[in-house]
């Protein structure tokens, strides 16, 4: 579904490339016309407040594409991120190696995408544009917290992440220390670096305590994106348990299986999300638990059995070793970690 | 152990969600007040289609009205935390374009011209610009002017029946700046560009109209001079039902 739903999105992007467009042929002849008829000239008020809403429509639409744009790449790059730390194999003792790498890997995103939206947010409302990137930040959720739960950290709280999503850095354009003090003027004159060129100044709500010639811009990670980010991560656990018996690490099942039932009675605690997301995000959980679950209990049933699967560490043999004919179904319908 | 870093992270979301839902509950009660008010200028301005000497107290009656709306917007102003406008605004873009049409419906009666963003935003005791705190969305200023165009052909329709054959013209000539204005914008495939799509229905309704009225010379200048003296009194005569 969540496929579907960026599909959707970035059909509408462009059809509304197409629509623009369009707008600018239809403006063209327009144009023409009236230097034939001379009806509407550009003293006309209306035509001269239309050009000013023209092109605060346009920076608008401008700066939600462009982090649109960064969306995807984390999207793209958070799934690379899920697929190698799947590749995780205890029987190769690789795993410091795998999450030193994926560590990099996600620092990059930090440095990179994050802080190219991060500086298109500053100085907006940051709510005005999380649509834009609300599915990348999700997907980069997962992946983190993906990675922290195969090292084996605890899984952060959003404010530490938030934290790292909080950026100082120094303006490209030089600031005179004068207006130091005022830090609203410094800012007026830092804004060309993100915002090409756009006369912005810098909205209150980025706490402006830095009085020197640094700037703080901050990529706004709002909660329900961590929880749904969370939930996503329960299919990857599940993922992880059932490679896990298939590789013969009977015990480790155990272990995810627990964080999985701790997750979804977080989920249930949870009351009012106001988000259609949410409750189609517990129904998957749900059924990545009870996957999970039949697994411990198969372990349980049969642990010798399953001792002696350990050489196929395909999903297939445990499927039909679980003897479950929604197995297979239930795994096609599962969104793909390898797209 | 993981079992605590999980409950927290669950506890602290549910916190926060407890506080957005309080939030959410003062903003709909203020929201509520305002729409009623709106609701009031709307009924109060639909004289302008049974009555044309009603036409100016109506506008007068209507702008008590934003006042009360005004007063809203300032107690909405006060909740809202600076920079999550955009977090809360489904509670009030509706209203707040429903508003826009209204306020612009008035000055057009008024004064016979389109009120700019700035004095509709001036009237609500808004802010034009994001940054200055609690403004006026630009998208709800033009989705409040594309309701004004609907409105306007109706009231075309109606003034010709109250005897009015100048008025037509007038707002055929506006309505035609409207449009021309609304085809500078580069809109994306979002609902404002849907409620654009249906101004050129808006257009032809009042362009057929105008050609009803030349056609049959109804026109003041084209020398059908019956028409300033008859209207006055078939609007008297006419009460309109309240």
């Amino acid at each position: 579904n969540r496929g579907n739903r960026r599909n959707h999105h970035g059909r509408s992007g462009g059809r509304g490339g197409g629509g623009g467009a369009g707008g600018g042929g239809r403006r063209g002849g327009r144009d023409g016309q009236n230097a034939g008829s001379a009806a509407l000239d550009e003293t006309n008020p209306i035509i001269q407040s239309f050009r000013g809403y023209a092109r605060e429509l346009d920076a608008k639409h401008d700066r939600h594409e462009r982090i649109v744009k960064c969306s995807r790449d984390i999207t793209i790059e958070s799934k690379r991120i899920i697929f190698l730390l799947h590749t995780i194999d205890p029987r190769k003792n690789n795993d410091a190696k795998v999450c030193e790498e994926a560590k990099q890997r996600l620092e990059h995103l930090f440095r990179n995408q994050f802080f190219t939206i991060a500086k298109e947010l500053r100085g907006q409302d940051a709510y005005q544009y999380a649509r834009a990137y609300t599915h990348g930040m999700q997907e980069f959720i997962e992946a983190y917290s993906f990675y922290e739960y195969c090292s084996g950290q605890d899984i952060s709280h959003w404010q530490a992440v938030q934290e790292k999503l909080r950026y100082k850095h120094d303006a490209t354009v030089p600031v005179k220390q004068d207006s130091a003090n005022e830090p609203n003027e410094s800012n007026t004159a830092a804004v060309p670096d993100g915002s090409d060129g756009q006369a912005e100044t810098e909205s209150p709500s980025t706490t402006a305590s830095d009085s020197k010639a640094e700037i703080e811009s901050v990529c706004l990670l709002q909660p329900l994106d961590f929880v749904l980010g969370l939930g996503d991560l329960s299919g990857e656990i599940m993922r992880k348990c059932i490679n896990g018996l298939g590789s013969g690490q009977v015990d480790s099942c155990f272990g995810h299986c627990r964080f999985m039932q701790d997750l979804f009675r977080g989920f249930l605690s949870v009351s009012s999300a106001r988000s259609r997301d949410f409750t189609h995000k517990m129904g998957t959980l749900r059924q990545s638990l009870v996957k999970s679950e039949n697994v411990c209990y198969n372990v349980t049933m049969r642990g010798g059995e399953a001792a002696k699967w350990g050489g196929g560490p395909s999903d297939e043999a445990f499927g039909s070793f679980v003897g479950n004919a929604n197995f297979e179904a239930a795994e096609a319908e599962d969104e793909g970690v390898f797209f | 152990m993981q079992n605590t870093v999980v409950k927290g992270i669950f506890d602290n979301f549910n916190e926060y969600l407890a506080k957005e839902q309080e939030l959410r509950t003062e903003i709909r009660d203020i929201v509520r007040d305002i729409d009623q008010a709106a609701k009031e200028a709307a009924i109060t301005l639909q004289v302008i289609h049974s009555s044309i000497s009603d036409v100016p107290a109506a506008c007068a009656t209507a702008r008590t009205h934003f006042e009360v709306c005004r007063a809203g917007y300032v107690k909405l102003a006060a909740l809202i935390p600076i920079g999550q406008y955009y977090r809360y605004n489904d509670h009030w873009h509706y209203m707040t374009q429903r508003i826009v049409f209204l306020i612009a419906l008035t000055v057009y009666l008024e004064k016979g011209f389109l009120v700019s963003r700035d004095t509709a935003a001036e009237i609500l005791g808004l802010c034009v610009e994001q940054q200055d705190g609690f403004h006026l969305d630009i998208e709800d200023y033009l989705m409040g002017v594309l309701q004004l165009a609907s409105e306007l052909s109706r009231y075309a329709v109606n003034s010709v029946i109250l005897g009015d054959f100048e008025k037509p013209l007038t707002i055929s000539k506006f309505v035609a700046d409207l449009n021309s204005g609304f085809r500078l914008l580069n809109l994306k495939n979002d609902s404002l560009r849907k409620r654009f799509d249906a101004l050129k229905y808006d257009v032809k309704k009042i362009e057929e109209i105008v050609y009803d009225i030349s056609i049959r010379g109804l026109r003041n200048d084209g020398g059908g001079a019956t028409a300033p003296t008859a209207p006055p009194a078939a609007a008297t005569t006419q009460e309109p039902p309240k």
